[in-house]
């Protein structure tokens, strides 16, 4: 199911594994392996914190020194920048909406972020956008706010 | 005999019309409030519960026993279509049911879920009606060992979850098991991986995993491919909304796998319809004569899924019913409204109040067929959802899914973490890695360390408690047989294709 | 599950409850959010809805009262939680002891139960030290006795570490020699069948727990973990003391707080309601069916009672070599 295997992706994967356990391992020592009642807080993480280390070193190795995986020139996923632009563009205008939400309350982060996700990502005209926004951000305030009567998050001015 | 006299009797009080209407009015709710994503059975439950507190009991857990496996019918439906999990047992169902939505049939993989779960749980209540003393006796032979070697069992079916690096499937599932044990320890309290944030204290919910993990990162991925994928073509016409006669025929054993694996795995109190669903999905694709089309929409990867979380109803409320213990949250739920009633569910309940236990074990035969009538003509309806153009999808599927988060603990820390687990997602199906290992491993990550500890806490650290014991020994060898079954077939297949061809990775 | 409990809220709506408004100086004009540490289905979730459901039933409030379950770090989040509503005369929460236990231990959690309104104390949960019915323990010095004689062999269920049941372990262990560890199981159903199975070999089982295990024949009582003998209990169970260990009781309480800063007529609005739900027969009969003993605290005798209980688990915590960190 994927696309764009490069060693490059496995190397810093590989990177990134054999961190992450590292951090595993020390961080889980200090809170004991066994102690009299039987195993402590440290002794599962350490187990598959072990495994995890040795099997990122060895997909580590395999992108530096294994054999390259053979994929024929044509077969080779073409790699879209736009679309992957727009992908990211999506998700950090999803993280941005946190903070958004935070300060302006549900209503008027989430407005934004949908408006610019029809807007920018989907390139849908300017009153369709801010039309679908506001319906769909009224749609889900009422379905929860006052249907279900779910708190949504409140901004610093102390509106939803 | 006394099963055959006692469910005669039932039927007569399930039968008496105001319990046939809650028994159906329970499971028309049960299946709306259930579809919501990250209502699940137990919560679905506790919502309704206050409508049933001034009725009679019998009347009233008759309306929750439908609400319960209501809402298990209804938990599969944003999973087939959104690729967006209903509850957590519906998890795993997203594989197949939302591929077999994108290849233009989720009228059929609808009814698939539907039919597949009116039998497993029609044979759930049968083995609850004739069976409940042995197996009740069979579920309090299992302890901490036996729920080790069935955890390990569990995670020896990552190997069937593997796409083809083997590699990044261990290394997934390894993420998965830290992922679950982040957060304040059972046996000690000690806060491991929080980073300091109180909000990882009751560690991750594995709903906002579930949703970003699929859901985020599946819009993310379609975001990116723009026009060129052509997502959920519908063909019109009522032979595209039912299963066709050679889907059903492909289900005939994850009819039956469904049914049996999720009765036995729900008996049991520490495991539930979640693993319940991973492992029949597994023992499926193990059996299959075709595995590796498993995850691209077959119907047997939907079927075996779905029927054991509805076997798994009548397996949990087996111990809740003639032991007085609940399995988990839903059954917890329903003996505390028993309570309330002033009935005890316990050893006594069968032959001291047979009205109640009889006629609940009745009500469920009735409210199955009840469910399979009502959803198969809500099918038609549901598939209109996918006609709603993308901008506007998304941007509602993501606002359900940041509700959800916040909605738990009031903390935007769970919004972030759902954002995050989006990009990881995402960024883990860029790199190759198989996400699905990676829900595995945390699914069972918990239970698995739980047993392991309580196992050696038992036996004073002795290993050998975990396969001295003949259920365990027993799980351990399927353990074997399910990692050697790809094994064993590629070797097959590498011997029929020759030296000639190309290596594969 | 706050989606949960304000559906439930809807629902409750739905089906009509209506209540005549006492003649005060306060009453709630919206409902009313009832914080609880648990899942639906556990201790507190369960005695929360017991609770509201006695005030519905007995038309005391003119409002809703709504279950919100913040889960998490054991008592942590939903402190937490009611810390932060701070000033808001429609939030109460309902405590347990851990939510003692837990400020003393975790050092991620920042706010103690001290922090918050105190609005009553409602209950004290009695329990039953059980066995098997085929054990051959007659009586907590037998268990005692062979705890000691193979020091880590016998074996008891619990829930966490900083449950009521496992002070009461440690508080037994420090006084009596005797050793033995505490198997933490995360819910009630797969302790009890640990114990059931034979798996382990005694558990603390909380009154409303006890269910009819005891006269289906199935468990066995060796003692009562009370002061004093609880009507509802069997007449033939001694309790600990009696039995010959003469130690401090864990107590189990369960209550209400408010948020911190909760205005004065409202915490006196919310303190008249307790007093008159502890009055009325359907909580007599409640308590009596669920085998709880009820105890009425309020306000400043229960925050002198909260100071004393932080203190004694304090020093259980420490005779059990559990790292205090306040």
């Amino acid at each position: 199911m994927m696309t764009g295997k490069t060693p490059y992706g496995d190397l810093l994967s590989g990177l990134f594994i054999t961190a992450l356990s590292i951090y595993i391992v020390t961080a889980a020592v200090p809170w004991g392996v066994y102690g009299a009642a039987g195993p402590g807080p440290a002794f599962f993480p350490l187990i598959y914190g072990g495994l995890m280390l040795v099997l990122g070193l060895v997909l580590l190795g395999r992108s530096l020194f294994g054999r390259r995986t053979v994929t024929a020139a044509g077969e080779q996923p073409a790699v879209d920048p736009e679309g992957r632009r727009a992908a990211m563009a999506t998700w950090l205008a999803l993280a941005a909406s946190i903070p958004a939400m935070m300060l302006l309350g549900f209503l008027g982060g989430f407005f934004l972020f949908a408006f610019f996700l029809i807007k920018v990502i989907f390139h849908k005209p300017l009153i369709t956008s801010v039309v679908a926004a506001v319906a769909i951000t009224g749609g889900l305030y009422l379905l929860f706010q006052v249907l279900l009567d779910v708190d949504l998050p409140l901004g610093m001015f102390k509106g939803r | 005999m006394d099963a055959i006299y006692g469910l005669m009797h039932g039927f007569g009080v399930a039968l008496m019309p105001a319990n046939l209407m809650w028994c159906f009015v329970g499971c028309f709710l049960g299946t709306i409030i259930g579809i919501i994503p990250g209502l699940g059975p137990s919560a679905t439950i506790a919502i309704l519960l206050p409508m049933t507190f001034n009725m009679d009991p019998t009347g009233g857990i008759i309306m929750l026993a439908g609400i319960y496996y209501g809402a298990k019918y209804g938990g599969s439906t944003t999973s087939i279509l959104l690729k967006m999990p209903g509850e957590a047992s519906s998890v795993i169902s997203c594989l197949d049911g939302y591929e077999m939505a994108r290849k233009g049939r989720p009228g059929p993989a609808l009814g698939i879920a539907a039919i597949s779960s009116f039998i497993a749980g029609t044979v759930g209540v049968v083995l609850l009606s004739f069976l409940a003393p042995p197996i009740a006796a069979f579920a309090l032979s299992f302890s901490s060992p036996e729920y080790f070697a069935l955890m390990v069992m569990g995670l020896s079916l990552v190997v069937l979850l593997a796409g083809d690096d083997v590699l990044k499937t261990l290394l997934a599932l390894l993420v998965g098991l830290w992922l679950a044990s982040i957060g304040t320890d059972l046996f000690t309290a000690q806060a491991r991986f929080t980073f300091g944030q109180s909000a990882l204290l009751g560690g991750i919910e594995f709903m906002s995993l579930a949703i970003g993990v699929f859901a985020i990162a599946e819009i993310l991925l379609s975001v990116e491919a723009r026009e060129k994928v052509e997502m959920l073509k519908i063909p019109k016409g009522l032979r595209n909304l039912l299963p066709s006669r050679e889907e059903l025929k492909a289900c005939r054993f994850a009819f039956f796998n469904g049914s049996v694996t999720g009765f036995i795995i729900g008996v049991l109190p520490g495991a539930g319809s979640t693993i319940a669903s991973f492992v029949s999905y597994g023992i499926e694709k193990a059996v299959s004569r075709h595995p590796e089309r498993f995850g691209t929409g077959v119907p047997e990867g939907l079927a075996a899924p779905e029927g054991a979380n509805n076997a798994d109803t009548g397996g949990a409320l087996l111990p809740l019913l003639t032991l007085g213990i609940p399995g988990g949250s839903s059954t917890a739920i329903l003996m505390s409204a028993l309570i309330l009633w002033g009935v005890k569910p316990g050893p006594l309940l069968m032959t001291q109040q047979p009205d109640i236990f009889w006629g609940l074990v009745a009500s469920m035969y009735v409210g199955n067929i009840a469910l399979l009538i009502m959803n198969l003509p809500l099918i038609g309806v549901f598939t209109h959802i996918l006609r709603i153009p993308l901008y506007v999808l998304y941007p509602i599927i993501l606002g359900v899914a940041i509700v959800g988060a916040y909605s738990v603990s009031g903390n935007m820390v769970d919004v972030g973490i759902l954002v995050g687990f989006g990009l990881m997602g995402y960024g883990m199906q860029k790199l190759g890695f198989p996400t699905s290992p990676l829900i595995l491993g945390f699914v069972l990550g918990d239970a698995m360390e739980r047993a392991l500890r309580q196992s050696l806490s038992m036996s004073n650290g002795d290993p050998t408690i975990l396969v001295a014991r003949p259920i365990s020994a027993v799980l351990f060898v399927m353990a074997a047989v399910i990692l050697l079954s790809p094994l064993l077939r590629r070797a097959f297949a590498k011997r029929n294709l020759a030296a000639a061809s190309a290596p594969h990775s | 599950m706050n989606i949960v409990t304000r559906l439930a809220a809807a629902a409750a709506v739905a089906i009509g409850i209506a209540a005549p408004a006492a003649a005060q100086d306060w009453v709630p004009r919206k409902p009313v959010s009832v914080v609880v540490h648990t899942g639906p289905g556990a201790g507190s979730d369960v005695f929360a809805r017991a609770v509201i459901n006695i005030i519905d039933k007995e038309k005391l409030a003119p409002v809703r009262f709504v279950v919100v379950n913040k889960t998490g770090g054991g008592s942590t989040n939903a402190i937490n939680f009611t810390t932060s509503k701070d000033g808001d005369d429609y939030t109460l929460a309902v405590y347990a002891s851990n939510w003692t236990t837990d400020y003393l231990v975790q050092k991620d959690a920042t706010n103690s139960l001290q922090g918050l309104t105190p609005i009553a104390n409602l209950i004290f949960e009695p329990a039953l030290i059980m066995v098997r019915a085929d054990s051959p323990f007659k009586s907590l010095k037998d268990f005692i006795d062979s705890a000691k004689a193979a020091p880590n062999m016998r074996k008891q269920a619990g829930g966490t570490p900083l449950g009521r049941d496992a002070m009461l372990r440690h508080v037994l262990v420090a006084n009596t020699g005797a050793q033995w560890p505490l198997i933490s199981f995360p819910g009630g159903g797969e302790r009890i069948s640990a114990l059931l199975g034979g798996h382990v070999d005694t558990l603390v089982l909380d009154g409303s727990e006890i269910g009819d295990f005891i006269e289906s024949g199935k468990l066995r009582a060796l003692a009562q973990v009370a002061d004093k003998r609880v009507e509802s209990f069997p007449a033939d169970v001694p309790t600990i003391r009696e039995s010959g260990y003469d130690i401090p009781i864990p107590l189990q309480p369960r209550g209400v707080m408010g948020p911190p800063n909760m205005s004065k007529p409202a915490a006196e609005y919310y303190r008249n309601l307790l007093a008159r739900l502890v009055e009325t027969p359907s909580w007599k009969q409640y308590v009596r069916e669920a085998r709880l003993e009820s105890s009425f605290i309020a306000a400043g005798d229960l925050a002198a009672f909260l100071e004393k209980f932080g203190d004694s688990t304090k020093s259980a915590l420490k005779s059990a070599n559990i790292e205090v960190v306040r």
